[in-house]
């Protein structure tokens, strides 16, 4: 393969994996196959390779079931959490007027919760769907940038960045999952206890009665990625594959 | 999943007239099994190409079920020093092939075509 279409073939090949790319363009110089015949084959695998995952319901769920509604409240809750510091700051907030040592528990409280649910949903677009993270990532950071634009949360005396405290765990928790995507099932299970019952708690203690129970429900429906992630860490010791491989395609191609 | 949760008949049921043809081929061309010369031997013996993409895309089915192993091979001056990903079948791999081959041997046992049919027509 020479000249413009060897070019279009190494820049294509860049959507595969290394080990994946090495052999595919070797493939290809040993069968002479040059020309627009290779531009073909090469966009044919990265055709395959990038649509061949979303015959799996792991991407779909790790896409719109993880990364869009988590997107949303984790922000929600960033917005929440910064209000709170911002009256803590100033002594007074509307759950607890005087009591500074309450505050400061239901904040650190708040904080741990976002922390851990933001890493989880991080190491769950990691791991469960390795080949569509890109999009997942994708997905986690429109609705980013929608808020940024959209809502002008200057107005409530913080500032934009108060939006965003959960993308730094999430980041974490996908470059956990990016380099390792097994987790201990021991981790997984306090993971998961600690968000669903951190969560539970803030929503009764912190909502007034009749919203209280509907912001739990809520709130729990959408802690089923750390829980997912306690079934697929059982799995794993058991050496059931519930997530996806580093090795392995996550869907049959 | 992996191989071990893969019972006997799962694997005779997953392998398609594809997955066997690869397989096949990887066999019988041993230690020098990498995806150019599988794609020859498979187009050498159907008469028609395929592309590149449907051997990557076999290959890693085929190991997630436990029929093949791949690793990177060396890099040779012709396929312009990148490496081979060679494959190799898995005694699994040999078995469910062997009973695929079988089968289609059994149904055809009547037919026109069938073993020992042709030769008889002839």
């Amino acid at each position: 393969m020479k000249g413009i279409p060897r070019l279009i073939s190494r820049h294509l090949s860049r959507m595969l994996e290394p080990n994946e790319r090495e052999a595919v363009l070797g493939d290809l110089e040993e069968t002479r196959t040059g020309g627009w015949s290779g531009i073909c084959e090469v966009a044919g695998l990265v055709v395959r390779r990038q649509f061949g995952p979303w015959r799996s319901w792991r991407s779909w769920a790790a896409a719109f079931g993880v990364a869009v509604p988590a997107s949303f409240l984790l922000m929600g809750d960033s917005v929440l959490i910064s209000l709170e510091c911002a009256s803590a700051v100033r002594a007074r907030t509307p759950m607890f007027p005087s009591a500074s040592g309450a505050i400061l528990i239901v904040l650190s409280l708040q904080v741990l919760v976002l922390a851990g649910w933001s890493w989880t949903c991080g190491f769950f677009m990691g791991s469960v769907s390795r080949r569509t993270t890109w999009i997942s990532v994708l997905y986690f950071g429109l609705p980013c940038l929608y808020c940024l634009q959209r809502f002008h949360i200057e107005s409530l005396s913080i500032p934009k960045l108060c939006l965003f405290p959960f993308v730094l765990p999430a980041a974490a928790g996908l470059w956990r999952a990016l380099r390792n995507p097994e987790i201990r099932p021991r981790t997984a299970l306090a993971l998961a206890l600690g968000i669903t019952f951190g969560s539970a708690v803030i929503e009764i203690w912190a909502s007034p009665f009749p919203q209280r129970f509907l912001g739990w429900f809520v709130v729990s429906a959408l802690t089923w990625p750390s829980w997912f992630l306690v079934a697929a860490s059982q799995g794993t010791a058991a050496g059931i594959e519930v997530g996806g491989h580093p090795g392995l395609p996550s869907s049959p191609a | 999943m992996t191989a071990a949760y893969y019972s006997y008949i799962e694997v005779l049921i997953m392998l398609d007239e594809f997955e066997y043809m690869l397989i096949t081929a990887a066999a019988g061309l041993g230690s020098s099994a990498y995806g150019a010369t599988i794609r020859q031997e498979i187009a050498s013996a159907t008469g028609s190409n395929c592309a590149i993409g449907a051997i990557y895309t076999t290959i890693d089915r085929l190991e997630a079920k436990g029929l093949v192993r791949t690793r990177m091979g060396e890099a040779t001056p012709q396929r312009g020093g990148r490496a081979k990903r060679m494959v190799e079948v898995t005694p699994l791999g040999a078995e469910a092939a062997r009973e695929f081959y079988g089968a289609v041997a059994r149904v055809s046992h009547r037919a026109s075509w069938g073993p020992g049919k042709a030769e008889a027509n002839t």
